[in-house]
């Protein structure tokens, strides 16, 4: 066999873009910041635990959290499993592609080589469709790809079954089944209240707004971290990659975010959350300052307490003013439900 | 912010950013990366000195072959130990010049599988072209129309060789 008709698009994120393109496939008309904002894929958390060499951030839900939050709050049944057996992951695989089924793969994104070697890097949970094969050869639909690629079938073996910290296992699923009607009125606000939940109600000092204030409070401990100002150079340079490049649609995916919101003021027929969304942009615009303040430093290799505490006190204020945002679409929500 | 403010010059890596359209909708668009087209060149020479720093690290028996390929690719100890199935313990161990001469084979051979290159690497510095110390796990094109010889020396880790392959120039 060869390619299965499939509307390869790219996406700011490789979850919300696999998860989008393949409920598209299947005649399902939705966007991404729909998927994305229907899952909660908003979310802030700083971690450094003992075992790390250096801190990190993440400003989304967990993976794999877009497809199960989605499932959840519209119906739609996704077939998802793992395997310990590459054979049988392959076997099964290659039985699903005959039947003309596309099925996304979790995959180390390392062995996605047709990126530029600079550019791949050992992360366990990127996503991509498998849209056909030929010979020994797979046809990839990947978010972060322009066209259609081409990928070995020894490199998505490795990428499927690669160990290690959120190691694939093979993982892949496609959707089974999706609703003839859905609530989107009751998904949209499920999303809304479970970001809403996360940004502020998480009991835990490293995750939501408490993670930002927390990132703005530790960011000028990061040279102690640091073997050198090269590595400091390249780790404080990755907090603009992370906001902006890394599969976030910019802004640390608040522009993704603001998207939705429009989308879902229309939908509601809600016109104080088209406004909400513009707020939303403007703090992706903020974010994307946190972005631009991080290149400079790392740039111009100044990173004395002064400068560092200048992009710490950038955050503070996303702190800040993420609070109040988060609040007020929390209220937005109880009074929307009241005038039902 | 505006589609238009977001625009980066960088065809050979293209991304999707959300913004805000002339008609005041937001929406996807492509452009290009910021950290390909703002960043690159810096990431590169970062990226070289610590490549270049690692060599004379391990031509001098500072480190073992394991070490350099496992900061090559960007792992941690605990990432690699979860990758080879090995433990943390013997990973720390095989990091270890004194570590690295006691390991099998056969344990050689997992972590070769993981860190993508020929066993044979393990134990020689591959040098593509003359005065160019590329990492030891170089695969690029030898340019075929010119003529070249291979030479091997040793460098003062015992275990280590530098193996050159020298393109003569026409």
């Amino acid at each position: 066999m060869s390619q299965i008709p499939f509307r390869h698009i790219m996406a700011a994120h490789c979850e919300s873009g696999t998860v989008t393109a393949l409920l598209n496939h299947h005649g399902l008309n939705i966007t991404e910041p729909m998927v994305f904002g229907i899952s909660s894929g908003i979310f802030f958390a700083y971690l450094k635990t003992p075992v790390m060499d250096f801190p990190m951030f993440a400003v989304r839900s967990m993976p794999g959290h877009v497809r199960t939050k989605f499932a959840d709050r519209t119906g739609v049944k996704f077939k998802s499993k793992t395997y310990r057996n590459p054979e049988k992951a392959e076997k099964e695989l290659n039985e699903l592609l005959d039947r003309n089924q596309p099925v996304a793969v979790q995959v180390d994104f390392f062995y996605m080589n047709y990126f530029p070697a600079w550019y791949r890097i050992h992360v366990n949970v990127h996503f991509v469709t498998v849209i056909g094969r030929e010979g020994d050869k797979y046809f990839i639909s990947d978010s972060y790809h322009p066209q259609i690629a081409e990928v070995s079938r020894e490199a998505l073996t490795k990428g499927r079954f690669a160990g290690g910290s959120m190691a694939p296992k093979g993982f892949m699923f496609y959707p089974v089944y999706i609703p003839e009607k859905i609530d989107f009125e009751k998904a949209i606000k499920a999303g809304m209240k479970g970001a809403t939940y996360n940004m502020l109600k998480i009991p835990l000092p490293f995750l939501g707004v408490k993670g930002i204030r927390r990132f703005a409070n530790r960011i000028v401990d990061w040279p102690k971290y640091a073997r050198d100002e090269d590595f400091l150079a390249e780790k404080i340079f990755r907090i603009t990659i992370f906001l902006e490049d890394q599969g976030t649609g910019g802004g640390g995916f608040r522009f993704l975010y603001a998207s939705f919101l429009q989308e879902a003021s229309k939908v509601l027929n809600n016109p104080r959350l088209d406004e909400m969304s513009k707020e939303m942009m403007n703090i992706g615009d903020g974010w994307r300052e946190v972005s631009l303040a991080s290149a400079k430093v790392a740039k111009q290799r100044d990173f004395s307490r002064e400068k560092l505490t200048e992009i710490g006190d950038l955050l503070r204020q996303r702190a800040d003013i993420e609070e109040s945002f988060f609040n007020r679409l929390d209220k937005e929500l109880s009074n929307h439900k009241n005038n039902i | 912010m505006k589609e238009k403010d977001l625009v980066i010059d960088c065809p050979y890596h293209q991304v999707i950013l959300y913004a805000e359209k002339g008609d005041g909708t937001y929406g996807p668009f492509q452009t290009g990366s910021y950290m390909a087209g703002v960043n690159i060149s810096e990431h590169f020479r970062i990226t070289g000195n610590h490549t270049r720093a690692l060599l004379e690290q391990l031509k001098a028996g500072i480190i073992s072959p394991v070490y350099y390929f496992m900061m090559i690719e960007g792992l941690t100890a605990d990432e690699l130990a979860g990758r080879t199935g090995i433990s943390k313990f013997r990973v720390k161990k095989h990091l270890t010049p004194k570590g690295f001469s006691k390991m099998r084979i056969s344990t050689m051979k997992r972590y070769t599988d993981v860190l993508n290159i020929p066993l044979a690497n393990m134990f020689q510095i591959v040098c593509t072209i003359e005065d160019r110390n590329w990492d030891m796990g170089y695969q690029g094109e030898i340019d075929n129309s010119k003529t070249g010889s291979i030479s091997q020396e040793k460098t003062d880790n015992p275990l280590v060789i530098e193996t050159k392959i020298i393109q003569n120039r026409k």
